[in-house]
């Protein structure tokens, strides 16, 4: 029976290729420099929340899903968050962000990880669903990403936007995915 | 160079680390409940098609290819199809089937058409077409615990209001001979 050991290298604890033949790694990443290694394999959940800049916004949500999927230093996170029936009580001001990403972004590259963000409006919302994914970006070293919100009566300048997110409407949802590198 | 393998178990199988330094997954997973455990790498193809929610349309292909990476739970699919011609409509939202994997399934509610993954999606149209091709991606999300992802579809005629889109493929004139859709999605898997 041949063993493939290659250059592994195993300390004895529960790492390392498992009986299955998967790849276990530390529950605590072991961070490499090394370009060609592997050093980390992640799977869980996430909060998603919709805050500002400036001054945070006060929003109720009827739905807030996250997962993630952090291999080496790339995370790949998901989300759905839905503002609940009369969940928005204060705008607060700034740009909006997407906040509660499970890792902070790394702190070089501004505008690591790109993006694809979909809104969902409600039924009575200015111009129901948008058809276009939005644009969504993470800056340095932040577990926040920013989106752009236009008014849509500037009449098609800003397109895939269809709603002034100064009037969230009750039952907004949001989707979408993140990728970045990790700090 | 020193080789340490305490505590690695070798099954007598291909799977484990190669003589080439790479790393061999089972061809068919065993799949861990760890978080920090990579219990798969495949790729492969599918054959992504158009389908509706409700009642399936009928239509035929000028082509059909689709291409797939899942690294874990995590699957990455591109997909590029054209229509030859369609012979029914089908109704309710309009999806792509066939993706290669299961979405993951959860509990709990949303907006319409909420489900893991997201994507982007581009859709031309032929050249001399009325409408043109469409500038921007559409929006298009995987269904929670199956094997499809919906898109939406509005009508170009409603003057700009769902930008990014110009054509509506909702009535019998809307999609045409050699419209071809292609972009790519990611999701998580049920294992």
């Amino acid at each position: 029976m041949p063993i493939y050991c290659g250059d592994l290298t195993v300390t004895g604890t529960a790492t390392g290729i498992t009986s299955s033949g998967n790849v276990a790694f530390p529950a605590i990443q072991s961070a490499s420099t090394d370009a060609n290694t592997l050093d980390d394999y992640e799977e869980g959940g996430w909060t998603p929340i919709i805050t500002r800049s400036g001054s945070a916004p006060s929003i109720s949500y009827s739905h807030q899903t996250g997962w993630y999927r952090k291999i080496g230093s790339v995370c790949h996170a998901g989300f759905i968050v839905q503002v609940a029936t009369n969940g928005l009580t204060s705008d607060g001001s700034g740009s909006w962000l997407l906040g509660g990403l499970p890792f902070a972004s790394s702190s070089t590259g501004k505008g690591h990880g790109i993006i694809t963000v979909t809104a969902n409006h409600s039924s009575s919302g200015y111009g129901s669903d948008d058809a276009a994914p939005w644009a969504l970006w993470l800056d340095n070293s932040s577990s926040a990403a920013v989106f752009k919100a236009w008014d849509a009566d500037s009449n098609g300048l800003h397109r895939g936007q269809v709603q002034d997110l100064n009037t969230i409407s009750n039952e907004d949802s949001f989707q979408g995915l993140i990728h970045y590198f990790t700090a | 160079m020193t080789i340490h393998c305490v505590n690695i178990t070798v099954t007598g199988d291909s799977s484990g680390v190669t003589t080439s330094g790479n790393v061999a997954f089972p061809a068919t997973q065993v799949s861990s409940g760890t978080p920090n455990t990579l219990d798969d790498y495949e790729e492969g193809s599918w054959t992504p098609s158009v389908t509706r929610s409700s009642s399936a349309p009928s239509m035929d292909y000028y082509n059909q290819s689709g291409y797939y990476r899942k690294i874990g739970s995590w699957c990455y699919c591109s997909f590029a199809f054209q229509i030859n011609s369609i012979s029914s409509y089908g109704s309710g939202n309009w999806q792509i089937g066939g993706l290669p994997f299961t979405a993951l399934t959860w509990t709990g509610g949303g907006g319409t058409g909420i489900g893991h993954g997201v994507i982007s999606f581009t859709v031309n149209h032929p050249a001399g077409d009325n409408d043109s091709d469409d500038a921007a991606p559409w929006g298009v999300w995987v269904e929670k615990n199956t094997t499809r992802a919906t898109f939406k579809v509005w009508n170009a005629t409603s003057a700009g209001v769902h930008r990014g889109q110009i054509k509506s493929i909702t009535d019998s004139t809307g999609i045409t001979h050699m419209d071809a859709f292609q972009g790519s999605l990611q999701y998580v898997t049920a294992y």
